[in-house]
């Protein structure tokens, strides 16, 4: 179906995320930090990104507006994952180039349906 | 003079006396009754009218003289050898009481002196006739007077003595001094009053001269906080300094200086009792001023403070143990609201795998229980969120963010939200809403709609809930007293009146076992008031048990905020 580029720390959340995925039939490719994200998009370019936003040495902000300002991976959508969202994070992401959002704790029916809609596309 | 050799001379201006030539026809002691008649005519002694009249060279003068004696304030009146009385003017008539004709020619002492008196005046009188000198002559006497009436007045006599024809007579001039002597009185009875008062208080007074080089007074109580005598502030004005903790003494000094100036003082220092007791003092000081504005002293009062600024210290000690303990709180529940939600979510997350993966495998057996671990822990969440927030707002650490946005869509997307819950209790969920452009935490609105919302389809079943929103004029507290009102009706359970304040506070529901039967944190209300009071709004509510509930969500407009961009 689709590739799908996964930026994750958390093993768990890996693991949910992937089996989702999976059992939809997508293709999924791991990240455990931004800067891991940043480099598996441009070598991978991926049919879409999903990156958690409280990242070790790159945090999802700063990766996706690295991955917004390379030619190479500008096009590719980007779905942020986030506890925070009443803090300013949503408003924050967007800016930095971010597509979509899914709060967390993630109902992975949900964002399934979310990940539906940009595939398609 | 000689004034028939003047008048030929024709050179001298005219004086009264050539004017009046007939009056000065004869010197006085040879033709008297012409001048003192009226003397004469009372007193009846040709002495008398020699001693009145002896530099009175004519009858101008006389009539002067007259005017003079009738119109005095004072009392005067004569005595002659015998001790009668030979002269009395006017106003010895209404300071002592008797008429003229009563008082002529009777015996001055037994009708004026007071009985214990006499005696004195008799022992003196022999002496005065002979010498015409007397402890009283030339002196200005306090005394007392008998009046008619009997009633004793105080006075203040001036007595001389005049010599006529070898003998001796005496003038008196008595003043009234009732008066003099009530307002002496009274200030007296004051100044009393106010070294009682300064002695007794713990407070000190002081007085100083307005260049404070002097202590004009200083209270007893200085004494007693500072052990040092007033005396020595007396002596030395400026020993208050050597009292002064040197660590104050720089900041002391400055306010002095602008008291000197003029300014108001009021210092709180230290200062040091001779045996090295530390206490604290308060003083307070101003200046006097007359009425041209000059400072004429500078009045204080000091007072030792050293028991409050040491309750003073223990509060902030306590307040900043307080607050320390409060942001350890808040962290801690930062972090542990952290450490907590992950493995949740990990819980959350496996149990909804497990569901479809049993599903997509055609095993349902297990569907009501996974559901069961997914409710727990969905409510779990929400507890720890509803903490977060609630925390947050103690802890005045939530921020509003405030952005321009159309309130109907809010509203809108509110009862979208509920929809599952209200179908679930068979509930209608109308909307009524124009749209709004309104000013507010976008976020934290739609917090507290969907808490209002939520209960309300939580608490009805087979019913209706309506969300009207409305502009709301004249309601005070509001910026320009105009807003928005979101009315979210419900046909549910309902209050009770003894409730529905209660419900606002934190983890309460009207009934425990609500909480059982119906979900919920208990902390949504608590909530959503709180941010809407951080708003500048409300959440009021009125209820009829059985009938149902109606939460009013009270917000400024915030029109007069910033512009859009």
């Amino acid at each position: 179906m689709a590739r799908i580029l996964v930026v994750e720390d958390d093993a768990d959340n890996q693991e949910l995320v992937t089996r989702f995925l999976k059992r939809q039939g997508h293709e999924v490719l791991l990240a455990r930090d931004g800067l891991t994200g940043v480099v598996a998009a441009e070598e991978d370019v991926p049919d879409l990104i999903l990156m958690d936003l409280g990242l070790p040495v790159l945090d999802g902000w700063e990766a996706s507006r690295r991955i917004r300002s390379n030619a190479a991976t500008a096009h590719i959508p980007i779905i942020a994952l986030t506890a925070h969202a009443l803090s300013g994070d949503v408003a924050k992401a967007l800016e930095h180039g971010i597509d979509d959002y899914e709060l967390k704790p993630v109902v992975y029916q949900h964002l399934m349906k979310k990940v539906a809609k940009f595939v398609k596309n | 003079m000689d004034l028939t050799e003047a008048e030929r001379k024709g050179t001298e201006p005219r004086s009264k006396a050539q004017r009046h030539p007939e009056k000065v026809e004869g010197s006085m002691t040879a033709e008297p009754g012409c001048v003192i008649n009226t003397v004469n005519h009372h007193a009846g002694g040709s002495i008398s009218k020699q001693a009145i009249i002896e530099d009175i060279t004519e009858r101008g003068d006389h009539e002067r003289l007259r005017g003079i004696t009738d119109s005095a304030q004072d009392a005067i009146l004569m005595m002659d050898p015998k001790g009668n009385i030979t002269f009395w003017n006017p106003a010895a008539k209404s300071i002592l009481g008797y008429r003229k004709e009563e008082a002529m020619g009777k015996n001055l002492h037994q009708l004026l002196t007071p009985e214990r008196y006499l005696a004195a005046h008799h022992a003196a009188f022999p002496e005065f006739l002979r010498t015409g000198r007397g402890n009283a002559i030339g002196k200005t006497l306090e005394l007392q007077a008998r009046r008619k009436d009997g009633r004793e007045i105080p006075i203040e006599l001036s007595l001389s003595a005049l010599s006529l024809d070898g003998e001796w007579h005496a003038i008196g001039i008595i003043r009234d001094i009732t008066e003099g002597k009530r307002a002496e009185q009274s200030l007296r009875d004051s100044e009393e009053k106010f070294r009682q008062l300064a002695s007794n208080i713990r407070e000190v007074w002081f007085v100083l001269s307005p260049t404070l080089d002097r202590t004009l007074y200083v209270s007893p109580a200085f004494e007693q906080i500072w052990g040092r005598s007033c005396d020595s502030v007396y002596l030395d004005p400026l020993s208050w300094q050597h009292a002064t903790h040197p660590d104050d003494l720089e900041r002391v000094r400055s306010f002095v200086a602008e008291l000197a100036q003029g300014q108001l003082l009021d210092v709180e220092y230290r200062i040091r009792t001779p045996d090295q007791i530390e206490k604290w003092v308060r003083s307070r000081a101003f200046p006097v001023r007359d009425t041209t504005g000059e400072m004429v002293r500078v009045v204080g009062i000091a007072e030792e403070i050293t028991e409050q600024k040491r309750y003073q210290a223990e509060l902030i000690r306590a307040r900043e143990g307080a607050e320390a303990a409060n942001r350890a709180k808040s962290v801690f529940l930062a972090t542990m609201s952290h450490e907590l939600r992950t493995p949740l979510n990990a819980i959350l997350g496996f149990a909804e795998l497990l569901e479809v993966e049993m599903s997509d495998r055609g095993i349902h057996d297990w569907d009501m229980d996974v559901q069961k671990i997914r409710r727990a822990g969905k409510h779990l969440l929400d507890l720890i969120s509803d903490v977060m927030d609630l925390s947050k707002i103690e802890a005045g650490r939530m921020e509003l963010q405030p952005v321009s946005f159309d309130l109907a869509e809010v509203v809108l997307d509110v009862a979208a939200s509920v929809e599952a819950l209200a179908a679930k209790n068979r509930v209608q969920v109308r909307v009524a809403c124009e749209p709004a452009r309104v000013h507010a935490d976008r976020m934290r609105l739609r917090q507290c709609l969907f808490n209002l919302v939520g209960n309300a389809c939580k608490f009805t079943r087979d019913g209706e809930v309506r969300i009207e929103a409305r502009t709301e004029t004249n309601r005070d507290g509001f910026p320009d007293r105009t807003g928005y009102a979101v009315r979210v009706s419900d046909s549910g359970i309902g209050i009770r009146a003894e409730d529905q304040e209660r419900i606002f506070g934190d983890f309460t529901q009207a009934d425990a076992s609500t909480t059982r039967k119906y979900g919920g944190t208990g902390l949504g209300l608590a909530i959503s008031r709180q941010l809407s009071r951080m708003m500048g709004g409300d959440i009021t509510v009125e209820s009829t048990p059985g009938l149902g509930s109606t939460f009013t969500l009270h917000f400024p407009s915030g029109v007069n905020r910033e512009p859009d961009r």
